[in-house]
């Protein structure tokens, strides 16, 4: 059913379709709208689901990860200060092989305090365990809790996924949400390990060997690599039953070009249409979208960007002394190329600044006719 | 890799670290030095409650449905459970661990359901006082509640009144629509079961002061504050000019009322009093004019807020200048006032506004800006202070055999105040008596920071009693506390009760008395809720074998974090007993 709503709603919709057992979390804007819907819901019981009040983000991932240690689904959301204040239990999470899902809105990270969009805040979090999809608009966020939960129950490791403040989280636009029936036939019931039994009682996390630590992180990288395939069935097997596939990640017009330019969520609307502008000018360029960030589809990256000659790298994140995140991504997966691309790294959209179609083809003409690359970024905003 | 197994499908158990092994081996309890410690204390509302109720234990009996042991209760305390409980202005609920989450317990409600509905006899506490008679001047709260204590101690007693009949401002001063008779009477009865001797029509001059203190052993003195305070401006014994304790007791001058506008000056009880009764006797309108605002009136909030729902207007910030007329009373005259700074009370003082004075037609003025002691005694070698008799800790005056309490002293003027001066001369001149007085000793039995004390536990209390610590559980660990919504106490309609003088606020009915004490806490005393038990992340609390005992913990295994003690709703477990 359409409906015209944020993106926000768009994954409290989502979320109550796929039913989790609790719902621990605390409220910081932007995602505040989506724990108050859902709230409202359980208010209301439109939704059977434990709401449990919190007393910081903290708390929130832990009770989730706990949770979802009952074999429970388990669903949480944050942003910016709240997710780096969970910072220390999302390797518990991960490293205990839950199934936890989180919506994560992209918000600046102080200092200064701000609230617009920037990715920064989830990259932080990169090296956590968690698997990571940036989503490009409000169905994209829906489609992704829903598919979330399938592949964060079968991986057994938690998912976040991302989508951006203000552009998503409080933009309106059309979404399909499914029939409850429609999201039953395709999401199975949570079928997670139990491991709190009172007739076989055990307590997670104890001290370990050295060895037993290594083993440990080796489970989870498997696990990781594991998931690849468990991503790529499940968009496969959502398209069979809603009709939309959103790929590892997605390309638009590469393979004639002299130059694709990579992006990441909401940029990448833009930026499809700035380049059919730019084809239309006559010039050879593709797109593509990076989506699936951890595990990073780097096999499906070289396929799709190894015969290209030149890269610029458009995106709303830093990684201060070095780039943007994503680039840094992109260059160590192409690495092993015969004939490695250059890519040249932009940064724009910092702080939720618009990135607009002018300010893309500016870096897309810039990249095509810069005589050298430059290892460091170039920033395209910033200065006054 | 692609024989490997598939990294999802893994034996959950060595999926994650996880351990089915027993944790006895980790000693944790070596990880601190501090521990628990398992300490009961009194409730901040007995600590508040001038004559130290034991209303924790009350409420918990009452709770059952035992209404005798939760009078048998009070009365080891107070003697006058029913009067107490209709017009006590009850700090004790103020300090209620309840009052910042769902409310107060209601307590005043509750120690009249024990009144009304329970049967008990005062327990005696000694009979040393046995050959040692004390005569006691004044029947008001003070000398009943000093008679009630000293005979429960075994000193012959008699109570010499000025009036007909015995209560001091509780037979004549308190209207029947707040105090009954017959409540009043019940408790009087109870005292005089005790063998209390009570002489009426006895005005106790200085010459038969001296007389009493040469055949009694001591003597306490509770003549209360009676003689009506003049106000001192011109008119003010013009016809239609009343005075307000005069006016409460004489339903001649009652009938003066009826068809009148009546204003009423003063900011007390007796003032507020004075109103509701012109009402009742069918004033036209009836104001209370008073020089502060209603803020600062000494009056209590509830009699404050009943009287006015009644039809009782206030005029604040006016004083009377005069009262003007010709034979008979005719207008005031009013002057405005503003609030300056805070006097010697700590009230702000009402100063001259500088505008022009009103005149105010009326036909009847009560005066009721308070009273004074009578100067029965003042030429006696007592020592006196600001028309105040000045007592010491213990009730005494500067005359040894001669202890005095109640509104002759400088205590509050209020009942329940007036009723713990004449439980602690009791226990003055018991000691006195028996050449046992000593300062320090009173501090075993004080409650919280006093100076509120336990008569009770004077003579006899459990091992390890700790009547100076009271139980306050931090804002947090009350959130915790499931809600239980106050019972509702219902007050008969403003606009009924005035046609009569029937009681205005009603009792619990004896279920709602019961779901009301059920919300008590009973702070600092442990009930065997097990929270400590349950919330304890080691396991380390040991339950009491029998029910009422101590909770106890593993000394191996506690590591002194402290949530046995967060989780104590009732501030019995604390952290801090090191190792």
């Amino acid at each position: 059913m359409m409906k015209f709503i944020t993106g926000n709603t768009a994954v409290a919709e989502a979320v109550r379709l796929c039913k989790p057992g609790v719902i621990a979390a605390y409220p910081i804007t932007p995602q505040t709208p989506i724990y108050e819907k859902l709230s409202d819901w359980e208010d209301s019981g439109q939704i059977n689901t434990k709401m449990m009040r919190v007393e910081s983000e903290h708390s929130a991932m832990a009770a989730c990860l706990s949770a979802s240690l009952t074999g429970v689904r388990t669903f949480t959301a944050t942003s910016s200060q709240g997710l780096a204040l969970m910072h220390e239990m999302l390797h518990f999470a991960s490293g205990l092989r839950t199934g936890v899902v989180m919506a994560a809105v992209n918000r600046t990270l102080a200092s200064p305090w701000a609230f617009w969009s920037d990715q920064t805040d989830t990259l932080s979090q990169r090296d956590t365990g968690w698997m990571q999809v940036y989503c490009e608009d409000n169905q994209e966020s829906a489609d992704m809790i829903i598919q979330a939960f399938k592949i964060a129950e079968e991986v057994m490791l938690p998912m976040m996924v991302i989508l951006e403040a203000n552009f998503i989280s409080h933009f309106m636009e059309p979404v399909d949400i499914p029939s409850p029936e429609e999201v039953e036939a395709f999401l199975p019931p949570v079928s997670l390990p139990q491991r709190f039994d009172v007739d076989n009682p055990g307590y997670v996390s104890p001290t370990v060997t050295q060895k037993e630590y290594e083993k440990y992180r080796k489970h989870n990288s498997d696990a990781m690599a594991h998931a690849l395939d468990v991503i790529e069935r499940v968009d496969r097997e959502f398209e069979q039953a809603f009709g939309r596939r959103y790929g590892l990640l997605e390309t638009v017009n590469t393979e004639d070009a002299d130059i694709v330019l990579v992006t990441t969520a909401t940029i990448t609307s833009t930026a499809r249409l700035a380049l059919q502008q730019l084809r239309k000018e006559g010039v050879k360029v593709g797109l593509c979208k990076l989506r699936i960030f951890r595990p990073f589809p780097v096999e499906v990256i070289k396929t799709a960007l190894e015969n290209v000659p030149r890269i610029a790298v458009l995106e709303r994140n830093i990684s201060q002394g070095r780039e943007g995140i994503f680039c840094s991504e992109l260059k160590s997966a192409l690495i092993n190329c015969e004939n490695s691309p250059k890519i040249q790294g932009y940064i724009a959209g910092i702080g939720g600044t618009n990135v607009d179609p002018d300010l893309i083809k500016k870096v897309v003409r810039h990249a095509l006719e810069a005589t050298a690359y430059s290892d460091g970024p170039i920033w395209m905003g910033g200065d006054e | 890799m692609a024989d490997q197994p598939c990294p999802a499908c893994m034996d959950p158990e060595i999926m994650i670290p996880i351990s089915r092994e027993t944790t006895e081996i980790f000693k944790t309890g070596t990880w601190s030095s501090i521990r628990p410690r398992f300490s009961e204390k009194i409730s901040p509302c007995r600590a508040a409650c001038p004559t130290g109720n034991n209303i924790g234990a009350a409420a918990r009996v009452l709770a059952d449905g035992d209404y005798d042991r939760a009078l048998a209760a009070f009365l080891e305390e107070t003697p006058l459970p029913g009067s107490c409980g209709r017009v006590c202005y009850h700090p004790c609920q103020l300090t209620c661990n309840r009052r910042d989450q769902d409310g107060w317990v209601n307590i005043r409600a509750l120690e009249r359901a024990a009144a009304d509905y329970g049967k008990a006899t005062p327990t005696k506490l000694s009979d040393a006082g046995k050959d040692k008679p004390v005569a006691i001047v004044g029947s008001g709260p003070a000398g009943l509640s000093c008679a009630y204590h000293l005979s429960r101690m075994g000193h012959p007693v008699t109570i010499y009144e000025a009036a007909d009949r015995p209560g001091g401002l509780l037979a004549r001063g308190i209207p029947g629509f707040r105090l009954p008779d017959k409540v009043l009477k019940k408790d009087l009865d109870r005292i005089w079961s005790l063998g209390v001797s009570l002489k009426t029509g006895v005005k106790v001059d200085k010459a038969q002061l001296d007389e009493l203190a040469q055949s009694y052993e001591a003597l306490f003195l509770s003549s209360g504050a009676d003689e009506h305070q003049e106000l001192g401006i011109p008119g003010e014994d013009l016809d239609g000019v009343l005075r307000g304790l005069a006016f409460l007791r004489d339903a001649h001058k009652q009938v003066l009322a009826n068809g009148a506008h009546v204003y009423v000056i003063g900011g007390g009880n007796t003032a507020i009093d004075a109103s509701r009764m012109a009402l009742r006797a069918g004033a036209k309108s009836v104001t209370i004019l008073y020089r502060r605002t209603k803020e600062q009136m000494p009056a209590f909030g509830d009699e404050v807020r009943e009287a006015e729902a009644e039809g009782v207007m206030i005029k604040e910030l006016v004083a009377p200048v005069a009262f003007l007329g010709r034979d008979r009373l005719a207008a005031i005259k009013l002057v405005p006032l503003k609030l300056g700074e805070p006097g010697m009370d700590g009230r702000p003082e009402p100063l001259p506004k500088g505008a022009q004075a009103e005149e105010i037609a009326c036909d009847l003025v009560i005066v009721a800006a308070g009273q004074k002691a009578g100067e029965t005694f003042m030429n006696d070698d007592l020592e006196w202070k600001d028309n105040r008799i000045v007592v010491d800790g213990w009730s005494r005056t500067s005359n040894a055999k001669i202890f005095a309490g109640g509104d002759l002293t400088p205590a509050r003027a209020s009942v329940v105040d007036a009723i713990a001066t004449g439980k602690r001369a009791a226990l003055g001149i018991h000691l006195s008596v028996l050449g046992n007085l000593y300062d320090e000793r009173l501090k075993a039995v004080t409650l919280g920071e006093g100076p509120s004390f336990s008569i009770t536990a004077w003579f006899q209390r459990p091992e390890g009693w700790q009547p100076d610590k009271v139980a306050v559980p931090d804002d947090l660990t009350l959130m915790m506390m499931p809600p239980q919504t106050p019972q509702n106490l219902p007050e008969s309609d403003p606009a009924e009760r005035i046609r009569s003088n029937e009681e205005v606020v009603q009792g619990f009915s004896a279920l709602s008395a019961i779901k009301e004490a059920e919300r008590c806490l009973v702070c600092g005393t442990c009930v065997g809720c097990d929270r400590c038990l349950v919330f304890c992340p080691e396991g380390s609390v040991i339950p009491p074998e029998e029910p009422g005992g101590e909770y106890l913990y593993r000394d191996e295994y506690c590591k002194g974090c402290g949530v046995c003690a967060s989780v104590c709703l009732r501030g019995v477990m604390e952290t801090g007993g090191d190792q």
